[in-house]
């Protein structure tokens, strides 16, 4: 068993060895370099990159705060023979360096005629839970999913955090590997040796004949519980661990949609333009003759996250309320005591 | 390791043989032609889009590139058909790229903005003004932890001198001691506006030491001059003791983009700068200096003219992309 | 709650196999302010026991379950509403709800069972000329299969037709298996409990069918024609019809004769639909075939246009593949007008439930030698009894007199029909 932490920090441990292009750059991904103190002294803010620094020196460095630069120079040194791992800290700093990720990064290929290859990883933490509240707890993928050049992956568990992050070094187009901060801790089987996972592919993680439930990263978890409890009820749900959001693989979504001809999509971002959106109208438009419901959505609602314990409860969805999201759409209500 | 010295005493150590000054006024030429016929081209509505010249800075250009080769990197700017044909960059694919078309250096899906060759070198002219210094850190990144002796260069306008990422870039730089130069076409315009209103300060190359790294102020228009400090730029580089600042002054002969009336600029202005021409100036000194006959350069001057008609008509004539281009190359593999 | 406004409170659905639930009691008092939320009533399924929440807020108005009461889901429990709501109003509302029971097949269930609705514009049932709300799912199923929308009960949240539903009345003309049948009159009797037998599918589609036309208000009339000249006729018939064709029958003649009078009188070619009645100019008459386990009624169309040896043709092809269990979606569906005859049996009249939404039916009896008067005289005539069932909101008591008038008349004198 080993915690999604460890797990990326394996697989980064991995491919470091195994490819000596691969470099870990970001703000304290060391911490403490040229202080007095450790060098590796915090391996991350939360630890995810401990003992690399030890491991190649030459090769983990320690940016200043300068995320316009470093993520810049990590794209640039991308176009230029190596293969970095950038660290976003968190990824409501998206707006600082932006224009280095969608304006270049995603775009070098394309404008430059197919010349290009960007073999750029940028992990990030996202999410909320941790009262962390507006500027650190938001899920922006969306936003890099609209872009086209980007690839875009959120784990929900270590055994897929490990062999996405290596696909994703290994991959040479740019991708961003989005990591829930409230999820580091949970553990897996996670085989030793090095593996890929595909992008692209969604996962069935609970098979159901009555609604599909689409989801991503830590809310995978918060669906499977929703899962459970409906089928004490007697309503059999499928829950779909998107995986990656671009690629999409919404051919899988349709599968299961034809199975069970009602759609919930759950997830943490925004609900305008968001995720969940976007999900219903390919449906919509894709698989239309398959809906037997009007396909619902399950998100936040249209505001940033709030700080307080009560109100950020309230902000995220839950196993509860994804429960009644499911029980409206096949007509049922819980019984009382 | 900082410093600020303006219009330096270089000490000439980089002596230049014939044909390194044939070449040197080959690629001045070409950018010249080049740009004098996008000019007219543009002006004639043949070339869709936004296009940016840099005719006047040609001295930068040819100054900096003889300095490198292929594995050396740079990034450049929106006025980046200068940079893109002294590193070396394909002048007739060039010219289909203006025009859009499928035999383009990018295929026709960048534009002028967007002239990059890889293999050269070129990693891109950029839309955005400042985007090229982080991505220059890259290239000086790489060099460093593959152990080469490779440089990167970033060019970038006064304009961009102002941005975060050019003074972010400068500190990363600095902190990594990164081999790389920052080259500053000071041609005294953000878009329409003059330098003296967008920065407080004379010379750009002052922010350099604030940051940790020399910084030189040249004139642009001299070659010779641009040849020397970023020769020394680039062996410093290249001895692993860090990046420098080299700004040079200029003059642009258009306006910010093919269609500026240029209402903000004095009347005498630009035919002031023309009289400073720097290829001219090139032309005087290095015949006045019996190096080169001017008859010499006459021939290169009709050489080069016939390739940028060659360039025109061979663009004219080719095929549009079509719709199997729309999708390709979005991702390596999607 | 605003000003004068009524709401259903309906039987929740528990789960997605809960299709019906039995009454418990009350935990609540009529006249009481409810909230939503608060505890009204117990109800147990086959699953579970649990509380009924309010789902409107409101007084409590009216009562309607009673425990003991087995209701579906979405059937009417009671009636909320405000002070300004006058009990004639509720039990108007209630009325128009039909039965609990009946108020579960059409209407909503609990997802949004507090639909509350002003009565100035009070909650129309789906009709036909309305747009049905069917999932596009449904709407693809029934188009492969040939099922008219409209003829589907909704179960989906918000009265929406889904597949299930679909699927359910595609299910319904087809014959129930004969072992499954057999087996399940077959069962041992117990005296003291009597034998459960489970309703068969098709068996409880005719049940709900059948508790739906009764909320037609019927009325029926009787009259008695001489078919003397229909058997001359038919004597006739049966002579020129060659060996292995269908032999024509009473029936058959009778069908001729109702589509001829019902371009006569047509309004009783017609559907009755909310607010309105669809008159329709061709003729397309079911004729109810009785199987093992209940009654079906193919149609033959364009009855107007057909001889009485075409239409033979076609009802002996519909009765052979009812039987056969081969008939087609379309076979079912566009009905005008019922036929019912029940002279097989032995039985001389009786009287037919409507085939909704048609507005009348015709019951026929056995063609019987009786005594008549005659020109003052007893007489021998070979009779048959007519009863004719309407449905009084679109036929009145004249309007009905005059069809069945002019049938009899036909039946009299075939020449009429010329």
């Amino acid at each position: 068993m080993l915690s999604i932490q460890l797990a990326i920090n394996e697989a980064l441990d991995q491919e470091m060895r195994r490819d000596p292009t691969v470099i870990v750059i970001g703000e304290d991904v060391a911490g403490g370099s040229g202080s007095d103190g450790e060098e590796d002294a915090w391996g991350g803010p939360l630890g995810v990159t401990k003992g690399l620094k030890g491991k190649y020196p030459d090769r983990v460095l320690d940016t200043p705060i300068t995320e316009s630069a470093f993520i810049g120079c990590a794209i640039g040194a991308a176009a230029s023979g190596l293969r970095p791992v950038a660290e976003l800290m968190f990824i409501d700093f998206l707006g600082v360096c932006f224009d280095q990720v969608y304006n270049q990064a995603a775009k070098f290929r394309y404008m430059f005629g197919g010349k290009a290859v960007t073999p750029v990883v940028i992990r990030t933490m996202y999410g909320a839970g941790l009262r962390a509240a507006s500027q650190h707890s938001q899920a922006l993928y969306p936003i890099l999913t609209h872009i086209p050049g980007l690839k875009v992956v959120i784990p929900s568990n270590a055994y897929d955090a490990k062999g996405l992050l290596i696909q994703a070094i290994r991959d040479d187009d740019p991708v961003i590997f989005c990591e829930h901060k409230a999820m580091y801790t949970l553990e897996a089987d996670v085989p030793e040796e090095s593996y890929t996972i595909p992008f692209g592919v969604a996962k069935t993680v609970r098979e159901g004949s009555d609604v599909t439930i689409v989801t991503v990263g830590n809310l995978v978890h918060v669906c499977t519980r929703a899962a459970e409890q409906l089928a004490r009820e007697g309503i059999a749900c499928e829950v779909i661990d998107l995986r990656t959001t671009s690629p999409l693989d919404d051919e899988a979504i349709y599968r299961s949609v034809e199975k069970t001809g009602r759609l919930v999509v759950v997830d943490e971002s925004y609900p305008r333009c968001g995720l969940a959106a976007d999900i219903l109208a390919l449906v919509a438009q894709n698989a239309f003759d398959l809906l037997d419901a009007p396909p619902q959505m399950v998100t936040p609602p249209h505001a940033p996250v709030p700080f307080s314990p009560p109100l950020e409860d309230m902000y995220l969805p839950t196993p509860e309320r994804v429960a009644a999201a499911v029980r409206e759409m096949v007509g049922t209500v819980v019984a009382g005591a | 390791m900082g410093g600020y010295c303006v219009n330096a005493t270089l000490d000439n150590s980089h002596p230049l043989d014939r044909e390194a000054l044939l070449s040197a006024y080959r690629v001045m030429t070409t950018i010249r032609e080049f740009e004098e016929r996008i000019h007219l081209e543009m002006a004639l509505g043949e070339i869709p889009g936004f296009v940016h010249l840099y005719a006047g800075e040609e001295a930068v250009a040819a100054g900096v590139c003889c300095h490198l080769d292929d594995g050396d990197r740079i990034t450049s700017t929106h006025r980046g058909h200068g940079h893109a044909i002294a590193k070396g960059c394909d002048v007739k694919a060039m010219m289909a790229e203006l025009y859009g078309r499928k035999t383009g250096l990018c295929h026709g899906k960048g534009g002028s903005m967007h002239i990059a060759d890889f293999d050269k070198g070129m990693l891109g002219a950029n839309g955005i003004v400042g985007a090229g210094a982080p991505l220059a850190c890259g290239i000086g990144l790489s060099a460093k932890i593959r152990g080469t002796k490779e440089v990167g260069v970033s060019f970038l306008g006064d304009g961009a001198s102002n941005q975060g990422t050019f003074l972010e870039s400068l500190n990363l730089a600095a902190v990594w001691k990164l081999p790389l130069i920052f080259v500053v076409e000071n041609n005294g315009y953000g878009e329409a506006t003059p330098a003296t209103y967008h920065q407080a300060i004379d010379d750009v190359a002052k922010r350099a030491d604030g940051f940790g790294m020399p910084g030189i102020v040249v004139d642009g228009r001299d070659f010779f001059a641009v040849r020397e400090a970023v020769g020394h730029a680039i062996e410093r580089a290249r001895r692993g003791d860090g990046p420098s600042l080299v700004e040079c002054k200029v003059d642009r002969f258009y306006g910010h983009f093919e269609g500026d009336a240029q209402a903000y600029r004095g009347s005498s202005e630009v035919e002031n700068a023309r009289g400073r021409d720097c290829i001219e100036q090139f032309v005087g000194r290095v015949t006045s200096a019996g190096l080169v006959e001017l008859g010499h350069l006459a021939a290169i001057a009709q050489e080069v003219r016939t390739l940028i008609d060659d360039a025109v008509t061979e663009a004219k004539a080719a095929p549009w992309p079509d719709e199997s281009d729309l999708l390709t190359d979005v991702y390596v593999s999607y | 709650m605003s000003a004068h406004t009524i709401a259903k409170l309906r039987m929740p659905k528990w789960g997605l196999s809960m299709t019906e639930g039995t009454f418990g009691k009350w935990l609540v008092e009529e006249g009481v302010d409810l909230s939503v939320g608060d505890e009204i009533a117990e109800v147990e399924t086959e699953k579970i026991s649990g509380v009924v929440e309010a789902t409107s807020a409101g007084i409590l108005r009216r009562k309607v379950a009673q425990p003991g009461d087995v209701l579906p889901v979405g059937g009417l429990l009671a009636v909320v509403a405000d002070e300004s709501v006058s009990d004639a109003e509720i039990s108007a509302f209630i009325a128009a709800s039909g039965t609990a029971a009946e108020a579960g097949e059409a209407s909503t269930p609990a997802g949004d069972g507090l639909a509350a609705v002003a009565l100035a514009a009070p909650a129309q049932v789906p009709t036909l000329t309305n747009r049905i709300k069917a999932s596009p799912a449904a709407r693809k199923l029934a188009k492969e299969r040939g099922i008219d929308l409209s003829r589907v009960t909704p179960t989906g949240p918000d009265d929406r037709i889904v597949a299930e539903d679909v699927e359910r009345a595609a299910a319904e003309p087809t014959l129930p298996a004969p072992v499954e049948a057999a087996a399940a009159y077959a069962a041992p009797l117990d005296a003291a409990t009597g034998v459960v037998v489970p309703l068969t599918p098709i068996r409880r589609a005719i049940a709900q069918r059948l508790t739906q036309a009764w909320e037609a208000p019927h009325f029926a009339i009787s009259m008695s024609a001489d078919m003397g000249r229909v058997s001359a006729l038919r004597e006739l018939l049966l002579e020129r019809t060659q060996e292995g064709s269908p032999r024509p029958t009473y029936s058959d003649v009778l069908t001729k004769v109702c589509a001829v009078a019902l371009l006569q009188h047509p309004a009783l070619n017609a559907h009755y639909e909310v607010d309105q009645v669809r008159i329709f100019s061709t003729v397309n008459i079911g004729i109810a075939v009785a199987i093992m386990d209940g009654l079906i009624v193919p149609v033959i169309r364009g009855v107007e246009r057909k001889s009485v040896v075409a239409i033979a043709a076609d009802r002996a092809d519909l009765v052979f593949r009812t039987r056969a269990g081969k008939l087609l979606p379309d076979d079912l569906v566009g009905g005008t007008f019922t036929i019912s005859d029940l002279g097989m049996y032995g039985v001389d009249r009786f009287f037919a439930v409507l085939n909704p939404p048609q507005v009348a039916i015709l019951a026929v009896g056995a063609v019987e030698e009786r005594a008549v008067v005659e020109a003052g005289q007893l007489a021998i005539r070979p009779r048959l009894e007519l009863t004719l069932s309407c449905d009084h909101r679109a036929v009145d008591g004249a309007t009905a007199s005059e069809f069945l008038r002019s049938v009899k008349e036909i039946l009299e004198e075939p020449g009429l029909a010329l």
